[in-house]
């Protein structure tokens, strides 16, 4: 594999050696071939993909940086230790100062760009396109995924997760009360350590009622993350809300937003959630752990002496020791695991240790943000690189062109003395003018193209708002640019340089195309082709992707229905018949508004992203020994949330006003549930319990003396939890009841869902004044339709095929353009030829198959060779897809045909160009 | 080519990368390969001259008279197309004079205080 990989490496290194003067290469290419392959394959072996690609970009710009400086000394332009040593020497009486040289042939190169103003508009346009394309992503890419994160020494910094292999569970189960304690207490690989739980929280009490994002942390996040307050202080260890007063830390914004950046806020207190917490501190404004949501920390109080080992509802972080690696601290971790029974003595954690099988999971902060999309990027990233380089080859063309036209000019040069170096100057100078002022254009359109992505792109993209336009993607759009000025301007260069008397004659025929060039023609615009094919391929992949998730039956219908969260400060309603009181009236005076068909609440609806969930207890179930039951999803419902989303109901009957007046023991589960628990059989009337703990995470004070038993009465299509692409979740739905003796859970939490017969958005303000007509205090969040929700599920995907889509487009727009230009030249040279076939008998129709069949066989080469390229890249896509194979015959199919097509017009245009050549014009003009 | 310089101190200071090729070639003659090997292990991984600036460098030297191709070893190695390089004469009086002007410096800093072995 890593021998393949270093193979295909080097090909395209010893097609770069070609930078190099021919006396260089000849001395030293095959050597420096040997050494980079060895090298390669050594890195491959040792380093794995990433290291080989670090590698090879090195070398690439270590050979492109050397091949220029070799160049130059060719050229004639001394290096500065032979300048030092011919100090005092004669200096060679032909040699101008480099500099002047410089100068003059700079304005000769923007004399002529000016004079063929038609040419250096489409060349700078085209590259401005590519370079513009490449410096938006990568300044994502490099603000997303290369550069560390805004704490000091942040590659200290770990993600704490878990893993549980024996209830299937790879990551994802984060931190426990219990465990941070156990840790903290132990662990020597780490320095500090922190846990959190976020929450959406009601603000009251000073100024209007709003509800926010909340983080509830351990008073050790701060120096953690090692970030001090912008003003006051952060929480410690004695805050733990001890007289009934608690403290609260606020975030930037919320401190200029709500109290008009007023340094007097400091020692006034606020309600959230009915609670008095005294304002301590104000964060600076880059602050924003664990999101830019998060608008205030309160303190998360654990008594090491007094804890439980908890729920696995904390998410954690840690700063390592100094020295220390995310695996080291694996291990150590993993090796403390099972001493927790020192400190949990109890039969839930030893099932967590020995059934379950805990482990700890470490990953770098960084990775933990980021690892996800990060392929997504590379992959962009790679694609822009693509729309370059068909760009470049574009431009390339244009300057072959240019420069056969010229060969007389050139000849001429060279009869009066002109060197090789002259010439390589001259279109040097020219090359690196266009891409100067293709960078700076392309810059322009990457400033625009970044508040685009800022402004659409997808908001679970992490770190999105620290994009920006650095000092760091400058150096990247000037290195690029000269990149692309060295590919395009070398093509001319690496020619063989014509034979003089040849192209003098040649030029006293008119027929001024040569072999070499039209051969290198074909092969600029088979691979324009051939990587037009691959990123058409990428798109179409993406995009029937997208199709087959907009297809997906979710088991619900979205459409018509708005939702929007309600909280109940647990002040105003502190009993659960208050606030379930609260949400019967508001859903009865709901269904009365004008055009709402039916309103219902649930405690997490569809896609919410929590699970909430435990094993349940099933009669008639029996797990495997040392098997835990799956884990269950958990959701209260009022009536009417099955028809109010028009969840289809598979068996039995949906839940109903009896089950939520008083305790029926009814209960409905989803598809999946069964499938689980009873695999073959009709889930009703079958008894479960649900032994977990509270649905609430930060309600975990309630005792379950008995366990509440339910029966199954209906079963209900799946519903996604997390993503749209999840496999199918095992459901739960309990009935919202009005009093329940056996769980003390306290629903005030609620989502509403109202499905309606008017467009849904014209229904919020009825509804906000409904919710303010009962209580004027309560914050109402996350208006939105369930439309909104469903497609903001999909974003990510939609962000990366609308991005490859446009990527391809241009691709085959310059690509086309490409073939036109080519083929429309082949016919102007060829008039001369087309004219003398016709005068002897050829048909039009000869004529046009002749010039079709030329350009078809450029075509046909480069689809071959794109479809191996996009065969071997997709596979690196397959995550990123959904419902459809990397490697997909009918998208290679529709898209080479595609692409086939448009290259046809593209030449067939030219062709009848050359049918309707009059022989006799063309003879006299030969 | 260049002529051979007579004077030797014409080169110095020499490049990092020079010196340390000089270094790598001082006693056996080495392929390019081996010599980015040993320098990347010499300057614990510090440096890690890319097969480009090697060979650039390779060549400079070359052109100076400093080092020279090693046909012997070439043709005793298993792969023949592989070039090796050997210090000349020229080469070994100039990496002496630079190893002794740095010697110089080091001195000099020591008697300032600005170094000692064990910092």
């Amino acid at each position: 594999m890593s021998e393949k990989r270093a193979a295909r490496h080097t090909w395209l290194y010893r097609a770069l050696l070609r930078l190099y003067p021919r006396e260089f290469r000849q001395r030293y290419g095959s050597d420096m071939l040997a050494t980079f392959a060895l090298r390669a394959a050594e890195v491959a072996g040792q380093e794995g993909a990433l290291g080989s690609m670090r590698f090879f970009l090195r070398e690439l710009v270590g050979l492109v940086g050397s091949a220029l400086h070799e160049r130059l000394v060719w050229l004639g332009i001394p290096r500065r230790a032979d300048r030092r040593r011919a100090r005092g020497r004669v200096e060679r009486v032909s040699r101008k100062e480099p500099m002047s040289v410089l100068i003059l042939e700079t304005r000769h190169a923007m004399r002529r760009l000016a004079k063929n103003s038609g040419f250096t508009v489409a060349a700078i346009f085209t590259l401005a396109l590519g370079i513009g394309a490449n410096t938006a992503i990568y300044s994502v890419v490099y603000n997303v995924v290369l550069s560390p994160l805004p704490y000091p020494e942040s590659e200290r910094l770990v993600w704490l997760d878990h893993a549980a292999a024996g209830i299937g569970t790879e990551k994802g189960l984060d931190m426990t009360n219990g465990l941070y304690v156990h840790y903290g207490e132990r662990s020597r690989t780490l320095e500090e350590m922190a846990i959190y739980l976020e929450a959406d929280v009601g603000l009251t009490g000073d100024g209007t009622p709003e509800r926010l994002s909340a983080t509830i942390a351990t008073h050790t996040l701060f120096a953690t993350l090692r970030v001090p307050p912008l003003m006051g202080r952060t929480f410690d260890e004695n805050d733990d809300y001890a007289d009934g007063t608690g403290v609260v830390v606020l975030s930037h914004d919320l401190w200029t937003r709500r109290y008009g950046a007023d340094p007097s806020a400091l020692g006034r207190t606020v309600q959230v959630e009915g609670t008095p917490l005294e304002i301590i501190g104000v964060m600076p404004p880059g602050f924003a752990y664990p999101s830019r949501e998060t608008k205030l920390w309160a303190p998360l109080v654990i008594d090491p002496a007094a804890t439980s080992f908890g729920n696995f509802s904390r998410r954690g972080i840690a700063r390592m020791s100094p020295g220390a690696t995310p695996d080291e601290v694996e291990a150590e971790l993993n090796a403390l695991i099972p001493r927790l029974t020192e400190s949990f003595p109890s039969g839930q954690v030893d099932r967590v240790i020995n059934d379950a099988r805990l482990a700890a999971v470490i990953t770098t902060l960084k990775e933990s943000l980021v690892g996800d999309i990060k392929r997504t990027l590379w992959i962009l990233l790679g694609t822009v690189a693509f729309v370059l380089l068909i760009a470049c080859a574009n431009v390339a063309n244009l300057f072959l062109v240019r420069a056969e036209a010229r060969q007389r000019e050139m000849a001429v040069r060279t009869a009066l003395g002109a060197g090789r170096g002259d010439l390589v100057r001259h279109f040097l100078t020219e090359s690196t003018l266009l891409a100067i002022a293709g960078g700076a254009l392309g810059l322009l359109f990457a400033f625009g193209g970044v508040q685009l992505l800022r402004a659409f792109g997808p908001d679970n993209l992490p770190r999105l708002h620290e994009v920006g336009i650095d000092g760091n993607v400058l150096i990247f759009t000037a290195a690029v640019s000269l990149l692309a000025s060295l590919i395009f301007g070398a093509i001319p260069i690496v020619r063989r340089t014509p034979d003089l008397v040849a192209s003098l004659k040649e030029g006293a025929r008119g027929m001024t195309t040569s072999r070499g060039g039209a051969r290198l023609r074909s092969a600029l615009v088979a691979s324009q082709v051939a990587l037009a094919l691959m990123l058409l391929v990428g798109a179409g992949l993406m995009a029937r992707s997208f199709w087959h998730l907009s297809r997906l039956d979710l088991g619900f219908n979205a459409e018509g229905v708005l939702t929007f969260q309600l909280g109940l400060p647990r002040a105003d309603y502190p009993s659960r018949e208050a606030a379930v009181a609260f949400h019967r009236e508001l859903l009865d005076r709901l269904e009365g508004l004008p055009g709402v068909e039916s309103a219902a609440a649930i405690t997490c609806l569809v896609l919410c992203g929590s699970w909430n969930g435990d094993p349940l207890q099933a009669r008639g179930s029996t797990p495997a020994p040392g098997e835990i039951p799956p884990i269950v999803a958990t959701r209260r419902v009022s009536a009417g949330y099955f028809e109010t989303m028009r969840i289809p109901l598979l068996e039995g009957r949906t839940l109903e006003r009896a089950d939520q007046e008083q305790r029926t023991g009814a209960a409905v589960v989803s598809a999946e549930l069964v499938e689980r628990y009873w695999p073959g059989q009709s889930g009703l009337e079958k008894r479960v319990y649900h032994s977990g703990p509270a649905e609430d995470p930060s309600d975990d004070r309630v005792d379950v003396p008995e366990p509440p038993w339910y029966t199954i009465v209906g079963v209900v299509a799946n519903t996604p939890v997390r993503e749209l692409t999840e496999d199918p979740a095992p459901t739960m739905y309990y009935p919202l009841l009005h009093s329940d003796s056996t769980r003390g859970l306290r629903p005030n939490t609620m989502t509403y869902v109202v499905r309606s017969s008017t467009p849904p958005l014209t229904l919020a303000g009825a509804v906000r004044n409904e919710v303010w007509s009962m209580d004027e205090n309560l914050p109402i969040a996350r208006t939105r339709t369930m439309e909104r929700i469903v497609s903001d599920a999909g974003i990510q995907m939609a962000f990366t095929m609308v991005m490859l889509v446009i990527a391809a487009f241009v691709a085959l727009l310059l690509g086309a353009v490409g073939i036109y230009g080519v083929v429309s030249y082949v016919v102007a040279q060829r008039t001369g030829e087309i004219g003398v076939r016709m005068a002897l008998g050829a048909r039009a129709a000869d004529v046009s198959r002749m010039v079709l069949r030329q350009g078809g066989s450029v075509v046909a080469f480069g689809l071959v060779l794109g479809l191996v390229g996009a065969f071997a890249l997709t596979r690196l896509m397959r995550a990123l897809l959904f419902g459809i194979s990397p490697t997909d015959p009918g998208t290679f199919a529709g898209v080479s045909l595609l692409l086939a097509g448009i290259a046809l017009l593209a030449s067939y245009v030219p062709a009848r160009r050359a049918a309707r050549v009059d022989p006799v014009q063309a003879l006299r003009s030969e | 080519m260049k002529s051979r310089d007579p004077e030797p101190d014409r080169f110095l200071p020499l490049g990092n990368l020079s010196f340390h090729i000089l270094l790598a070639l001082g006693t056996t003659p080495a392929h390019g390969y081996a010599i980015g090997k040993e320098i990347e292990r010499r300057s614990s991984g510090k440096l890690k001259p890319t097969t480009g600036s090697l060979y650039q460098a390779l060549k400079r030297l070359a052109d100076d008279g400093l080092i020279e191709g090693a046909p012997d070893a070439a043709a005793a190695s298993t792969d023949a197309r592989r070039q090796y390089f050997q210090l000349t004469g020229l080469g070994r009086q100039v990496a002496s004079l630079e190893a002794r002007r740095l010697h110089e410096l080091v001195v000099a800093a020591t008697e300032k205080d600005l170094y000692s072995e064990s910092a």
